[in-house]
């Protein structure tokens, strides 16, 4: 590696004045440190969901329209007389005085404002959120483009002694010996500890100077025995898209790598069989090299260190770095997803439906032609998405009339939300000429709209006042419920037409009190802008992460071409960087997605070859860390072109499910006279600073679109 | 120790020349003791303490205390280790610069480690607070207060004569900086706050160019 060409300090420290004992010491010092950090990730973490669980059951969001006159987070009604005092400084949302925080200078802010920086200071974000501008995100340096080996972006809460921990593990023969990761027995392995090399004796010594680092030591041993069963079963999870081709292509990063870490990987990573195996294993292959038999010892003390430059896989946060064995898996697992950005690789699942963006396009079209869709409702959001998943559209619409009677509440018993369709009344005819209707009711748990969400009743013939009095069950926790909305909908059953939709309400349940079993009616709506009470959380759709750099061609080079020498001039590539998800729309059973983002770049005339990234399963805030390349691009093209990325559910057997997707770009305009691009905000400004500074990463957090029909 | 039971993660760093008492400054905060005997840092180490915190309104009155977890830094004074311990640097949200009251030299220095600070650390003016330590062994002391309160003040930066071996003005040095460090905290959260904050765009990486972001950013 090159150094001057790595402007980052941290990545440059080299060690190899120290001494064995002495990194020894430093190493223990950082696996303690290691330890306080995932405590510390974990109270983040529990203290970001339940920001989160305020946020859904706060109701207005900075996207949609609402009444001046009600309160911004329980829609209860405001008085006008209020109305003026009540708006909240942070979010301007007018904001009843049951939903404020008194803050101790006797101002307030509602409820989630305050939560929300409340957090900030916590999880220590003000910190982070400062220091992320001075030591961010370190530039790929020349070489590494070259080989399109993509450097991992540090992560903003990434520490020095993170990295420094992290670089360690990666050596094949790493200077804290093997045992911890040995599940069975930590106090002979305390003792193996000792006997294996001159290293470790010396460094028992200086630790036994300190008492409390000694004790910390040997409690961390069985600690992290305690956590190996979690954490590898998230690794499990995790590694599950790892593909025998990415296999392949990691071993070529990792040469040096002993095979018995190699073949845990490919295999279950966690059955505690292999993990001891492969603790032995690597103990056996490293025995000799432990002591400095290599004839070059600073060699190995740099390789140690710098590996970070080369390799530096991002850890998955939530994996206790203290079992080695893990991490390795997880960074090899990396540099597999790494390598896979080089387009040519780019994996092309066989059999999965393409209904993205097409769909997506001609959907478009007929929202177009039908001029009564208002594009900036929720409502016609999830319309659009049901049209697209399960009806179609292609139903006879009626004059929607009558009401739906149900009631909906929560049975702990069973897990699961109970809708009592009771019955309706004085619903239009579904066969118009014939003055009759065969109704059945339909349930659908948004955002779901697979038919894994679909419930039905029975029909009831030739009646326009149906009684059911028949239960459609959800298996659900209930804190996910607040994320969902149900939709219930009347249909006519057409045997020998089409059938014809009778009207729907659509039912948020953040705000719905699901113990008290209380009878509703409500009037059926059409399907129009004015439609039910949306759950405004449907147009939260969580975050993208993504770092965006323009790399400016290399200078004009002379090539021969039929024995002339003629000037080419190169043209540069855009890098899109898909760091992370974060907040997604758990789609599946167990209120997870398994979520893959891909992406599309556009011009007025066409779009690439659409990228995609592996996918992420049982997450709902995925890291993809995978880099899409465009090549053979001029700084100028990009003015013109937009870039989609879209967020997905993974779905096996049936289509994958649109969890969200943002639209870059610089300028609003069509693609192919069709599609209208309306890149904004921040979609505008990270696109443009990518443009400013070529070489260099914009990164952004930019929030999910519900939809990525025109005017979100 | 490490359990999640707290309301704050805070994270200082002690740092200044070798021999002006970092280690012994911080052990007498966490465990009120003192060893004579002088054991140099080897590189980095840090040590853990928890502090109730309880933040004065205007008003005069106290306000519910905070559980604080502090991880305290220490750092090898030694140049040898000085590259790695300015790395860590810039995960600290505060800083104790320490020099010895009997030791000219380790005053001197105290500019030097203030511009390492500029440059290592998270932001450009960090909190920092400055000890002159040793301040029990007065029959040798090499340095003015009035010169340190001169540079302090150029600074603007707190200042406090301690000593590790009988503990004085160990606790008040801390408390002082754990109380800028939550009134920052405070301000940068205020501050942030833009309509549906939730979105930031970080600028580009080369320093030249995230300077003019910086600045903004650390007046908070």
């Amino acid at each position: 590696m090159v150094e001057g060409t790595m402007p980052e300090a941290a990545d440059m420290i080299n060690l190899g004045f120290l001494s064995d004992s002495e990194r020894e010491l430093i190493l223990e010092v950082l696996q303690r440190d290691e330890e306080l950090r995932q405590a510390e990730e974990q109270r983040v973490r529990s203290l970001k969901a339940e920001l989160l669980d305020v946020k859904r059951k706060g109701a207005k969001r900075g996207s949609g329209r609402y009444s001046d006159h009600s309160c911004g987070r329980c829609q209860q009604p405001l008085s006008r007389l209020t109305v003026f005092s009540s708006r909240c400084q942070i979010c301007n949302h007018h904001v009843c005085s049951k939903c404020r925080t008194v803050l101790p200078d006797r101002s307030w802010r509602c409820n989630v404002c305050a939560k929300e920086s409340d957090l900030k200071k916590r999880t220590g974000d003000w910190f982070y959120d400062q220091r992320i501008n001075r030591f961010s995100l370190m530039p790929v340096h020349d070489l590494m483009r070259a080989s399109l080996k993509m450097k991992a972006q540090g992560k903003k809460r990434e520490t020095t002694g993170e990295t420094l921990l992290r670089s360690t593990e990666i050596n094949p023969d790493p200077p804290i010996p093997v045992p911890r990761v040995r599940q069975k027995n930590p106090i002979t392995d305390n003792k193996g500890h000792s006997n294996e090399s001159s290293g470790s004796i010396a460094s028992k010594e200086s630790f036994e100077s300190k008492e409390d680092v000694w004790s910390k030591s040997t409690r961390s041993d069985s600690e992290s025995a305690g956590k190996n069963s979690i954490t590898s079963s998230e690794a499990d999870a995790r590694s599950g898209h790892v593909t025998p081709e990415q296999q392949r292509s990691e071993n070529s990063f990792v040469p040096s790598s002993p095979a018995g870490s190699t073949v845990s990987s490919l295999t279950a990573p966690v059955k505690v069989g292999i993990v001891s195996v492969d603790g032995a294993n690597l103990e056996a292959n490293d025995a000799p090299e432990v002591k400095p038999v290599s004839p070059n010892p600073e060699i190995d003390v740099d390789r140690l260190f710098k590996k970070s430059i080369k390799r530096d896989p991002k850890p998955p946060e939530y994996v206790s770095t203290l079992d080695l064995r893990d991490v390795r898996d997880k960074s090899e697992a990396s540099m597999g997803n790494r390598s896979q950005s080089v387009p040519g690789l780019d994996i092309q699942e066989d059999g999965e439906e393409d209904e993205d963006i097409d769909s997506l396009v001609s959907f478009h079209k007929r929202t177009i032609a039908s001029s009564s869709y208002s594009l900036n409702s929720s409502k016609s959001t999830l319309g659009s998405l049901m049209s697209i998943y399960s009806e179609a559209g292609d139903y006879d619409s009626v004059e929607v009339s009558g009401d739906l009677v149900f009631s909906l509440s929560y049975d702990e018993h069973t897990q699961s939300l109970q809708v009592l369709i009771k019955e309706c009344r004085g619903l239009a005819y579904g066969d118009a000429s014939k003055q009759l209707s065969h109704p059945y009711v339909k349930c659908y748990l948004l955002p779901d709209k697979s038919r894994g969400s679909k419930r039905k009743t029975s029909i009831k013939r030739n009646t326009v006042n149906p009684v059911y009095e028949e239960t459609l069950k959800y298996p659900i926790s209930r804190s996910q419920l607040f994320t969902r909305s149900i939709l219930i909908s009347v249909w006519h059953y057409g045997r020998f037409s089409r059938n014809a939709f009778l009207g729907e309400v659509e039912i948020a349940l953040d705000t719905r009190d699901l113990d008290s079993l209380y009878t509703d009616s409500v009037i059926l709506m059409g399907k129009s802008p004015s439609g039910g009470p949306a759950s405004a959380f449907a147009h939260y759709k969580g975050e993208l992460v993504i770092s965006l750099k323009y790399v400016a061609p290399t200078k004009p080079k002379t090539e021969k071409i039929k024995g002339k020498k003629v000037v080419v001039e190169g043209r540069g590539e855009l890098h899109v960087f898909i760091k992370e998800a974060k907040n997604l729309i758990a789609m599946k059973a167990g209120g997870t997605s398994d979520s893959f983002v891909k992406g599309y770049l556009l011009t007025a005339k066409a779009k690439t070859t659409k990228k995609k990234t592996p996918v992420v399963k049982k997450d709902l805030n995925p890291h993809y860390d995978h880099t899409f390349v465009y090549k053979e691009l001029a700084l100028e093209q990009l003015e013109e072109m937009w870039l989609e990325l879209t967020v997905w559910d993974k779905e096996g057997m049936s289509s994958n499910e649109f969890l969200g997707g943002v639209r870059l770009g610089s300028r609003k305009g069509t693609v192919t006279g069709e599609v209208e691009m309306d890149p904004a905000g921040e979609e505008v400004s990270l696109w443009e600073k990518m443009m400013q500074y070529p070489d260099s990463w914009a990164e952004g957090t930019l929030p999910l679109r519900s939809t990525m029909v025109k005017g979100k | 120790m490490s359990d999640g039971d707290y309301d704050y993660l805070i994270k200082f760093l002690a740092l200044g020349d070798s021999g002006v008492g970092k280690t012994s400054f911080l052990y007498q905060y966490t465990d009120t003791k003192f060893n004579s005997k002088f054991i140099t840092t080897v590189g980095i180490d840090f040590r853990e303490k928890r502090v109730v915190y309880k933040s004065t309104n205007p008003d005069g009155s106290s306000g519910r205390g905070q559980k604080i977890h502090m991880q305290l830094w220490d750092t090898a004074g030694q140049e040898r280790f000085r590259s790695l311990t300015t790395a860590f640097f810039r995960d600290a949200m505060g800083f104790l610069l320490l020099f010895d009251l009997t030791n000219e030299q380790s005053f001197l220095n105290v500019r030097n480690w203030m511009s390492q600070l500029q440059i290592h650390a998270y932001c450009e003016s960090p909190d920092v607070v400055l000890c002159g330590n040793k301040c029990d062994l007065s029959d040798q002391r090499a340095v003015r207060e009035d010169e340190v309160r001169e540079l302090a003040e150029k600074y603007g930066i707190p200042y406090f004569e301690t000593s590790a071996a009988n503990g004085q003005n160990v606790n008040p040095a801390v408390d002082v900086l754990l109380d800028l460090i939550m009134k920052r905290m405070e301000r940068c959260v205020d501050k942030s706050w833009i309509p549906d904050g939730t979105v930031r765009v970080n600028g580009p990486t080369n320093a030249d160019l995230s300077e003019g972001s910086d600045r903004s950013k650390c007046a908070c």
